[in-house]
């Protein structure tokens, strides 16, 4: 039993080396279906220096402007043994990252619709507005990447939704 | 080191990062968090959500008690149920994660899957597991931003500082300010980084346990800079296996 475990454990490890090359992760992934293989690259070679904000607009109001959901908190300390934020902030992230990676490989794009990821930031927002005291609206929403915290600097729009019913 | 006494460090650093992480876990729906889970199926309900995180917690805790108090098996029973309720937490959160849940997760797996050993290797293997992984982490991410063109050039540190996000704005104002700082303070994580695989191979005790502390304050810099807290209290995990497997090797 000692040899299997012991075997296991350095064949599981060999792998690991293996797949921090980029090129052979693709290849691997058919023999990670548990994505327990790690990934060692942390913020590199690219690292991230833009944050997405997540802003919307009513559309049935036509004095509406875009207004953006605040998702970021200041700065504190305490973020050395507390932050759940950063899940939160990382979460936006993926989901951002795989919905552009949906929305390009789509040949009929209304399809974006029916994604997961694009359900989920709608529930952002749906939460949001019924935080807010808003009922059932026509929305549309866009995702901005931007640069800088102290000035924010908005880069571009890296996705804009069509007109979304929300009941709320 | 003694094995037991690097099982023990080990073994409470990463249940106290498991419960850490479970706490924050609990609170992030209420930063509207809904895609921690996302789909629309019953069981990835918020409450659902919630209760797995609260069963972490309420295990992590009789972990502590069975580990220090009770006999082994109650240990294992506890530490495996755990184990499988992270496993299954991280299944259900398809995104959102970094690299210390990945650490965590696996940590927890490489500990369980070693109780079926003699007494002996169930606490030397593991820690050997987790500190060859964690080696294997610095070398790999030292690599890739020395061999990184936007790394070399010695301005990122102010890019991802400056982001709400991962940042501390007013501190990427102050580096924008510095370039000379800017340069020493990147050129740095990548050196001590990679100090952790280089001073490992040095035959004496010292380098590694200076190069582990530096890479610990270099955690600790991040979790105050970035906000990843989390490395702070996964990473130092795989430190005992390290000294362990150095001292194994070097013969100390």
């Amino acid at each position: 039993m000692n040899y299997v475990v012991i075997g296991t454990l350095a064949i599981f490890f060999i792998a690991s080396v293996f797949y921090q090359i980029k090129s052979l992760q693709k290849w691997m992934k058919v023999f990670n279906p548990f994505n327990l293989l790690p990934n060692y690259s942390f913020f590199a070679p690219k690292p991230y220096v833009n944050d997405y904000r997540l802003a919307y607009k009513i559309v049935s109001d036509e004095t509406s402007e875009w207004v953006e959901i605040p998702i970021y908190k200041k700065f504190k300390l305490i973020r050395v043994i507390w932050n759940p934020f950063k899940y939160y902030n990382k979460g936006m992230i993926d989901t951002t990252n795989f919905l552009l990676k949906e929305f390009h490989s789509l040949e009929n794009k209304n399809f974006i619709k029916i994604s997961v990821n694009y359900l989920s930031i709608l529930m952002v927002i749906s939460a949001y507005l019924k935080q807010e005291g808003l009922s059932e609206k026509t929305i549309q929403f866009a995702i901005l990447s931007s640069e800088g915290g102290e000035t924010v600097k908005v880069k571009n729009v890296v996705f804009a939704s069509s007109h979304q019913t929300l009941n709320i | 080191m003694d094995i037991n006494l690097a099982y023990k460090i080990s073994i409470t650093i990463l249940l106290f990062s498991t419960i850490l992480s479970s706490l924050e876990l609990i609170r992030t729906p209420k930063l509207f968090l809904h895609f921690l889970y996302p789909t629309t199926s019953k069981k990835n309900k918020h409450e659902w959500w919630l209760l797995i995180q609260s069963l972490k917690v309420v295990l992590v805790i009789l972990t502590v008690i069975s580990f220090y108090k009770l006999p082994a098996p109650f240990f294992y029973v506890t530490f495996i149920t755990l184990t499988l309720l992270e496993f299954y937490s991280q299944r259900l959160r398809k995104i959102g994660k970094d690299g210390s849940d990945q650490l965590r997760l696996l940590s927890l797996l490489g500990v369980s899957f070693c109780f079926i050993l003699d007494a002996h290797l169930s606490k030397l293997v593991p820690l050997i597991f987790i500190g060859m992984q964690v080696l294997l982490g610095y070398t790999t991410s030292g690599l890739v931003k020395v061999f990184s063109t936007h790394w070399r050039k010695g301005d990122v540190l102010s890019g991802i500082l400056s982001t709400n996000g991962y940042g501390f704005p007013r501190f990427a104002t102050m580096l924008k300010k510095s370039p000379t700082l800017e340069k020493s303070l990147t050129y740095s994580a990548m050196a001590i980084m990679l100090s952790v695989p280089i001073c490992f191979l040095l035959p004496y005790p010292e380098p590694i346990l200076i190069s582990l502390f530096l890479v610990f304050s270099f955690h600790f810099g991040t979790a105050i800079l970035m906000g990843l807290n989390d490395f702070l209290f996964t990473f130092p995990v795989a430190f005992p296996g390290i000294i362990v497997l150095h001292s194994i090797i070097f013969n100390y």
